[in-house]
């Protein structure tokens, strides 16, 4: 405990002194890592761009590329002279980089009072044995009416019969004053660095090594993912008095869980599949709580509470049906991000995250230290973890971006963890490692990164036995893309191992693609084609119509392709297609159809 | 038992029995052994031809174990292109003694220095066995530009104690002046008998009174982060660094530069 104590009190004084320094994610480019919310995030400001003569300080940093000192630039400038142009914003010193980056995303003409947001989608599986039906449907309504907005969205997977097997809906007012935000329906909560309420599909470890880490969000939002868990439902509002924000919330939703003879939680079911209807929605969850922040320009302070009650009792009995959480956060902003930290604690237990960056931009590090106790209850959270639960973990992360000329970055991150107590079928604590190194070089028309990643992990090999293995997987890989006039490929080599060293098994695979990318004014086409020949598995970004993020899982030998469109068919609809196979495995065929307009 | 399993740990983890090859310093604590990035006066201790003029004492408890006390101080002088040092380490435990002293010598012409040094090692197990032996070590650095580089070689003499063979360690190491406030440096480490351990550590000059050092090592993964202040000729440098298995190493130390 004296050493952790040390350790916080060491990263806090480094951050009492640390200079400015300036945040700039570099590139999305990475494409083995994504965030649905982030995509989602992106795809909706390109929908519906800021206005960079209007957005307040809140608005503008929703876009990834503008660092802190951009904005201020921004908002700096646009009182005197009105921004209409993106040479405008080069001229206020936005270098021409991060300008190019921002034209899908800004604008500079009024908002508009009505606005009507509709995505259908439409998605066929092949025909699967066990499944009665093989269509898959989603639909999102939003409309925005001056302050209000009001939202539908429902989904039927594949294999449910009731078409509005999943539902959300909201209504939202937002205004610059006062009540700032309030929210009816179904919504999500993103408090300091979600030790208490996180969005799950956030970024965790990438190569972007000193950015993405850092949980930034706001902190009430309605929920409009398609994935059917994890939302809130009843009233959350953001009140503004001075420097405070006082964010009250409420929340009574059902949980589809599977629960032992004595009905008592075992697991929630997080695939959102229903097929199973006697299971659906059979555990009901109370939330309520107050979340505060104080803000001053560069900083803020959070202090959050919630009571969370379930109908039912969980079988393990270290978790506890009925439990309040408290937690504080804090970001210390010296015109930059240099240090972040939540601590929660509920009845016994405690978890933290504390987060320091310092450096410059040539040479930036990122340090990062989470203490997670066992049995931390983890539904609603998503802090920096190296597993997708939190609980039971103590690591330390290390990330660092060179940038050593022009137009060469290199990432690369380092995390150390152990599990102290025991996990699932684990008979005693095991530690695990990862190392990542990726060197990014972008010429006219050309950009090439190579990277490195290596896992190391102590984990059982089946429940049977009992030994604890020495697992390694390294991951090399290499990215080509070449941008000749309206076309871009990208070319792609990846190989893979997987050793045990205990019992000397080597397991390898590579996979290889080519992608192509047309985009004239109205038309975009996507294709590719792989090919991968592999004992182990290959996860595969690809890219999907609007709202979906998708890995391939790839393994075995074989080849894989898809064909993506996207084409306006009017200047406020667009019409998008996409179909993709496994060449040689059945079954495996699926096709997309979604229209979006926005009026 | 509680020792055998310490002492197992480490020899296991980072080098062999004999020899152990701690860190003298909380600032090469903060940069897992590597010594170009920040000068120290204990610095020759791993590459004789480094030369910072200064007296320095560190004391920890090895991986937060109050059994596993380890003190160093080190006097390091410069006349003119020569730089003399002397200094002792010592791993004291009822059962476990481990002493390390050390002189050493280099000499610095234009942009290169060449250094060696002498240990006498002397470890003691209480009722297990008590040996010394003489040990040597050799170091070369040269600056090009921004790029300092330094190779090193310990126990080129290849002495033995009881008979088995001391360890021999090569420490490959670059360090490179990103900007006037930042530093980065990379290694590569061998010992006998064990893989190669690849290092890399961060400088970041905050404030003329404060710098942070951050370090990583691959194969024992290891994570190091220290904090040095400066108040006129006295530095203090706290840091910890991470053991997969055992307690934070925390480490402290003071320094008076000539």
């Amino acid at each position: 405990m004296h050493s952790k104590i040390i350790l916080i009190l060491l990263l806090l004084t480094a951050i009492l002194f640390a200079e400015d320094s300036e945040e700039k994610i570099f590139s999305f480019e990475d494409e083995t890592y994504h965030s649905t919310e982030l995509s989602d995030l992106l795809q909706n400001i390109k929908k519906n761009p800021i206005n960079v003569n209007t957005a307040d300080k809140k608005e503008l940093s929703q876009i990834p590329w503008l660092s802190e000192k951009d904005i201020q630039k921004i908002i700096l400038n646009r009182n005197s002279h009105k921004i209409s142009k993106l040479k405008d914003l080069s001229e206020i010193g936005i270098d021409a980089v991060t300008v190019n980056e921002l034209k899908d995303y800004i604008t500079f003409r009024s908002a508009i009072d009505l606005k009507l947001k509709q995505t259908s989608r439409l998605e066929y599986h092949q025909p699967k044995q066990y499944l009665p039906s093989t269509l898959k449907y989603f639909q999102k309504t939003i409309l925005t009416i001056n302050n209000l907005k009001f939202g539908f969205i429902s989904q039927k997977d594949e294999g449910e019969k009731d078409p509005f097997d999943y539902y959300s809906y909201f209504m939202e007012y937002s205004q610059e004053k006062l009540l700032k935000k309030f929210l009816l329906g179904k919504y999500r909560l993103a408090l300091g660095q979600g030790i208490l309420f996180a969005p799950k599909l956030g970024m965790s470890k990438s190569g972007a090594a000193t950015s993405v880490p850092v949980k930034k969000f706001s902190p009430i939002k309605p929920y409009t993912s398609s994935y059917e868990i994890w939302e809130l439902e009843g009233a959350a509002a953001n009140i503004e008095l001075s420097s405070f924000n006082f964010i009250p919330f409420f929340s009574k939703t059902a949980l589809s869980a599977n629960l032992d003879t004595l009905s008592y939680i075992t697991s929630f079911n997080e695939s959102g599949l229903h097929l199973d209807e006697e299971k659906k929605d059979n555990v009901k969850e109370m939330i309520y709580g107050l979340a505060t922040k104080y803000s001053l320009e560069d900083h803020s302070f959070g202090l959050n509470f919630a009571k969370i009650n379930f109908d039912h009792n969980f079988e393990n009995t270290a978790r506890k049906s009925d439990y309040s959480v408290i937690s504080a956060d804090f970001i210390i902003n010296k015109s930059g991000f240099p240090a972040f930290g939540e601590i929660g604690f509920t009845q016994d237990k405690i978890a933290g995250v504390l987060g320091c960056k310092f450096g410059e931009n040539e040479l930036r590090h990122l340090l990062l230290f989470r203490y997670y106790q066992k049995d931390f209850p983890t539904w609603h959270g998503n802090p920096f973890s190296s597993q997708s639960r939190f609980d039971n973990e103590v690591g330390l992360y290390y990330g660092m971006t060179i940038i050593p000329m022009e137009r060469t970055k290199i990432n690369c991150y380092f995390d150390v963890w152990s599990f102290p107590e025991t996990r699932y079928f684990e008979k005693m604590s095991t530690v695990g490692s990862e190392q990542f190194i990726q060197l990014e070089r972008k010429f006219d028309t050309n950009s090439l990164r190579f990277t490195i990643q290596h896992k190391d992990k102590e984990k059982y090999i089946s429940l049977d036995e009992a030994k604890i293995r020495d697992f390694e997987r390294t991951v090399i890989r290499a990215d080509w893309w070449q941008n000749i006039k309206n076309f871009r490929f990208k070319t792609r080599c990846e190989f893979i191992t997987e050793y045990l060293t205990n019992d000397n098994i080597h397991k390898s695979g590579i996979l290889a693609y080519e992608e192509i990318k047309w985009k004239i004014e109205k038309l975009t086409l996507i294709g590719q084609v792989s090919v991968y020949h592999s004992d182990v598995l290959h996860y595969m970004y690809e890219h999907n119509v609007d709202g979906i993020m998708q890995n391939s899982i790839l393994k075995g030998d074989g080849a894989y392709s898809y064909f993506l469109m996207k084409y306006n068919i009017l200047q406020k609809l667009e019409l998008q297609f996409k179909v993709s196979d496994h060449w040689n495995t059945k079954d495996k065929m699926r096709v997309y159809l979604q229209v979006v307009s926005n009026f | 038992m509680k020792l055998f399993i310490i002492i197992f740990l480490i020899f296991c983890t980072t080098l062999s029995a004999i020899d152990l090859h701690l860190p003298l310093s909380a600032i090469q604590n903060a940069t897992s052994g590597l010594v170009l990035i920040y000068p120290f006066p204990s610095a020759a201790s791993s590459n004789p031809a480094c030369s910072f003029a200064g007296i320095e004492t560190s004391a920890t408890y090895l991986f937060s174990l109050k059994d596993l006390p380890f003190y160093n101080f080190n006097i390091h002088y410069r006349y003119r292109n020569f730089g003399f040092s002397i200094g002792s380490s010592f791993l004291a435990h009822p059962l476990y003694k481990e002493n390390n002293s050390m002189f050493s010598l280099n000499y610095t012409y234009h942009k290169f220095s060449i250094g060696s040094s002498f240990r006498y090692l002397h470890n003691m197990v209480k009722e297990y066995h008590e040996d010394s032996a003489l040990l040597m070590d050799m170091g070369l650095l040269w600056q090009n530009g921004n790029i300092s580089t330094g190779l090193s070689v310990r126990n080129v003499t290849h002495s033995k104690f009881l008979e088995e063979q001391l360890p021999i360690v090569y420490l490959w190491e670059s360090c490179f002046s990103i900007t006037k406030k930042s530093k980065l440096s990379v290694g590569l480490e061998k010992e006998t008998d064990f893989d190669f351990a690849f290092k890399i550590a961060g400088r970041y000059d905050v404030h003329k009174v404060l710098t942070i050092l951050s370090s990583y090592q691959y194969e024992p993964d290891r994570i190091g982060v220290g904090a040095i202040f400066n108040l006129k000729d006295f530095s203090i440098c706290y840091s910890v660094r991470t053991h997969q298995y055992l307690s934070l190493n925390h480490y402290i130390s003071l320094i008076y530069a000539f």
